[in-house]
């Protein structure tokens, strides 16, 4: 398995990480998937333990830093890179989830210590080694070495609502959080904020304007459409 | 410490500020004593800091529960060292926030006036009690109130929501495109659909600039456009030299001399951990509703021993707040893609649904009695994790995934109500006689439970959001169950009524000047001398209070009264 994906530490944060890990214990993550005989047992190596506490209730909002270290293993964070530049692959309009770091921040996700982001820990760790699993068996090779339709031929079961077979359903739930995460990596960086082409966070002299007068013109004709009244600034 | 003053001050927030600053400006002598930390809006405040550069994108957690950026230092639902607790099985949310300025460095600024129907609420439908005052004779003084502290809204001449005096209030920021939508469906169902009045200027005032429509009011305002003590009203009274602000002064009790009548306070100076005593001729409190009736049940005597000014035992009773929904999350399909342009505006809403079936309710046509208020949040906002929903929405994966998300940003909306609850002996908090905080004053231990009454306003809550939503040839995204509809007490974070006000001395704590009756030097100016709370933001009528009251107390001590 190569290292394809290069962790992003340069993103222009004010993040700074902590000295990595104290001696990390080990933790194994309660998941048997089905092995056939002829197929390999799936091994992500293990993630570290938890370590740091949270940045407390005082923490700087002009200088913020986050206190706990990241976990994943080397070969967690290579099929996150893999499924996050699936989920979010380059187009006309900005560039892929690896490209912008959104791998880091799952694992910065995964690794703080409150409630909610242990629980999505659980989920992901688990969904990332359920996949591989899914790849050693159909195709006798590690996730990240799967070509674009081999990928998308595990991932076309767990990703869409209507389509997911009954017995998924706790796969379908891991791709929807790491989805939710990966949604949120992305579109608050710059490149990701261009793509939604938003505006806003300028100063406006004088008063706000409302709807612009594009946005009320397209407005009305919604509302003309559904037989409802017309409506200005 | 040496007293040198007149009066002290619990609490810097809404009401402790007020007091603080109508009291220097009548020539008082004022100790203000804070148990947060100091803080400082101008070096302080996140204005244009982006999601990606704090940790998590800036998602809630227990250390930051509405968000890293949100100006709650050393606050939130849970507070380390400072426990409370609650009766079994049931549970009240209790928000708090240990800084110069308390809460109003990130409350939302909505500020709503009561109107006549929401001070005489028994003699309407015969529930809970009315105020000793009618609206008519406290109008001049919301006048005044917002004409110091600045809010913005539009007179709509509505059926219990009162206009301002026409200098009085500034003018509101227009509506976005979305909000329009909404409005429209509300026309035709003949649901108003209005401006919000916000403690937010769209017009300069004293050295406080105009929003310029660009960053969070929820992170605080550098710029002191949103209201919060810490950039108005303390800086003000300061400027007076006649006040003296002690923050990391946890109070602990009120004390009392042999007669039984108070004459200072007990602090803890968090900084060396040691007591400190200070006497003056009259205390108020301002701590907050519930940590003010905490105070009061903590300082037990020989002549008080059931707590100071409590011989009604109403202290800590008819705790109330407003009954809020869980967010109901849409997707309005027809906002796909629509023109974009800048949506920001004052950060929060613009527009809002206030209650408006009060004929029908008279008529007996609903089966709950008071109302509520519906919020709808949405439009291009900046992105942060979750993207109003359209994460939550997402399906699939790929080059489609993207177009998806460019087409759905912005489409979405959150929901939610606020109601109005009646007064209930099952809704309270009392001193709990196990647990110490870390300075080992007792704490509180609450009580709640929302009665039918609530229930059933909450069915009609969700119908409506329903309605609204169908109207709109909307889909649901998130929808709570129609027996799950209610988040726990507390949640609004609007609580009140821990001491309520009234004529009768065995069924209130004040007079309708947050006066003891008990104790006439004992002045309480925050949420817990409401006697039942519309289904209206409380702050601008504490804020209100806080001001005719410390006029009243001010005129006492001039006449040589107290
Ligand atoms: C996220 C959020 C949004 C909100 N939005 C709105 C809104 O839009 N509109 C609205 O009307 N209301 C809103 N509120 C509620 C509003 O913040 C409160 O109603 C208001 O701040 C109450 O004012 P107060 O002076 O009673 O208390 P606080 O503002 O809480 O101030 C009390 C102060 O007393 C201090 N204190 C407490 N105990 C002691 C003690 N023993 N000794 C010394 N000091 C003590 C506290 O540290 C605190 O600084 C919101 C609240 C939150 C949390
Ligand atoms: S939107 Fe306006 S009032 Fe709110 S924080 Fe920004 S400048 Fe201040």
């Amino acid at each position: 398995m190569s290292d394809r994906y290069q962790p992003k530490v340069n993103r222009r944060t004010t993040l700074k990480w902590m000295a990595s890990v104290m001696g990390a214990s080990l933790m194994t993550y309660g998941c048997t998937p089905a092995v056939t005989p002829t197929s390999r047992r799936a091994d992500l190596g293990v993630a570290k333990a938890i370590s740091g506490g949270g940045y407390g209730q005082d923490a700087s909002m002009i200088h913020p830093l986050v206190p706990w270290s990241k976990t994943m293993s080397k070969a967690q964070m290579q099929i996150t890179a893999r499924v996050c530049d699936l989920i979010l692959p380059r187009d006309e309009h900005s560039p892929a989830a690896s490209d912008v770091g959104v791998p880091d921040f799952i694992d910065e996700w995964v690794s703080a210590p409150y409630p909610q982001q242990q629980q999505d820990r659980e989920i992901v760790l688990e969904g990332l080694l359920w996949l591989e699993q899914q790849a050693l068996d159909q195709f006798q090779r590690s996730f990240v070495d799967l070509d674009r339709g081999e990928a998308a031929s595990i991932l076309d079961t767990i990703a869409y609502a209507d389509k997911v077979a009954h017995r998924l359903q706790p796969q379908t739930r891991f791709f929807a959080r790491l989805r939710w995460l990966a949604l949120g990596a992305f579109y608050t960086t710059e490149e990701g904020i261009r793509d939604l082409n938003f505006v806003g966070n300028q100063p406006i002299a004088g008063d706000y304007p409302g709807a612009s007068p594009e946005a009320l013109d397209h407005i009305n004709q919604v509302l003309t459409g559904m037989g409802l009244p017309q409506q200005q600034v | 410490m040496k007293s040198n003053y007149d009066v002290i001050v619990v609490g810097s927030g809404a009401g402790g500020a007020m007091s603080a600053y109508m009291l220097t400006h009548a020539g008082y002598r004022v100790l203000m004593l804070e148990a947060g930390r100091d803080y400082d809006p101008a070096s302080e405040t996140p204005m244009f800091q982006m999601e990606r550069d704090a940790p998590l994108r800036g998602a809630a957690t227990p250390d930051r529960p509405k968000g890293y950026y949100m100006a709650t230092h050393n606050g939130g639902w849970e507070i380390e060292g400072q426990p409370y607790t609650h009766a079994d099985g049931e549970q009240f949310n209790w928000f708090r926030t240990r800084m110069l300025g308390g809460r109003t460095n990130h409350w939302a600024r909505w500020s709503p006036r009561y109107g006549p129907y929401d001070f005489k609420p028994k003699s309407r439908d015969g529930l809970g009690v009315d105020w000793p005052f009618a609206y008519e004779d406290i109008a001049d003084w919301y006048d005044k109130t917002e004409r110091l502290i600045g809010v913005y809204g539009r007179n709509d001449g509505l059926e219990n929501h009162p206009d301002s005096a026409p200098d009085a209030i500034q003018p509101a920021p227009a509506p976005r495109a979305y909000e329009l939508f909404m409005k429209a469906a509300c026309d035709e169902l003949g649901i108003p659909c209005v401006p919000v009045n916000r403690a937010v200027l769209t017009r300069p005032l004293d050295d406080r600039a105009a929003c310029f429509y660009a960053t969070h009011c929820m992170r605080g305002c550098s710029i002191g456009a949103a209201f919060q003590t810490t950039t108005s009203l303390l800086p003000m009274a300061k400027k007076t030299g006649k006040l003296n602000i002690k923050t990391g002064a946890m109070v602990r009790e009120v004390l009392t001399d042999s007669s039984g009548r108070p004459n200072g306070v007990e602090f803890i100076d968090q900084a060396t951990n040691t007591h400190h005593q200070v006497h003056a001729r009259v205390v108020v409190l301002a701590a907050s509703a519930c940590e003010t009736a905490r105070l009061m049940l903590n300082s037990t005597s020989e002549n008080h021993p059931d707590g100071l000014a409590n011989t009604s035992g109403q202290v800590g009773r008819n705790l109330l707040d407003n009954p809020q929904s869980k967010p109901v999350v849409a997707y309005f399909p027809a906002l796909d893609g629509r023109p974009n342009y800048d949506e920001f505006g004052a950060a929060s809403a613009h527009l809002h649904i206030p209650w408006w079936l009060y004929q029908e309710q008279a008529r007996g046509e609903l089966d709950f009695q008071r109302g509520y208020q519906l919020i709808f949040f949405g439009g291009r906002q900046p992105p942060g994790m979750g993207l109003g929903g359209v994460a939550d929405l997402a399906d699939g994966y790929g080059r489609d995934l993207k177009q998806q998300v460019r087409s759905q940003f912005g489409s979405t909306m959150t929901f939610i109500a606020q109601g109005e609850m009646i007064p209930s002996d099952d809704c309270y908090c009392e001193i709990d006689p196990n647990v110490k905080d870390r300075w080992g004053i007792p704490v509180l231990k609450y009580h709640w439970k929302w009665s039918d009454q609530e229930q059933r306003q909450a069915r009609h809550m969700r119908q409506t959001i329903l309605t609204l939503v169908e109207r709109l040839q909307g889909q649901i995204v998130t929808l709570p169950e129609e027996d799950d509809f209610l988040s726990p007490g507390g949640t609004c974070i609007h609580e009140v009524g821990t001491a309520r006000m009234g004529d009768d001395p065995t069924l209130s704590v004040t007079n309708q000047y947050g006066q003891c009756w008990d104790a006439d030097n004992l002045f309480l100016m925050d949420g817990s001398v409401f006697a039942s709370e519309a289904h209206k933001n409380p702050t601008l009528t504490i804020l209100m209070l806080a001001m005719r009251n410390s006029e009243y107390l001010a005129q006492q001590l001039s006449k040589g009264e107290l």
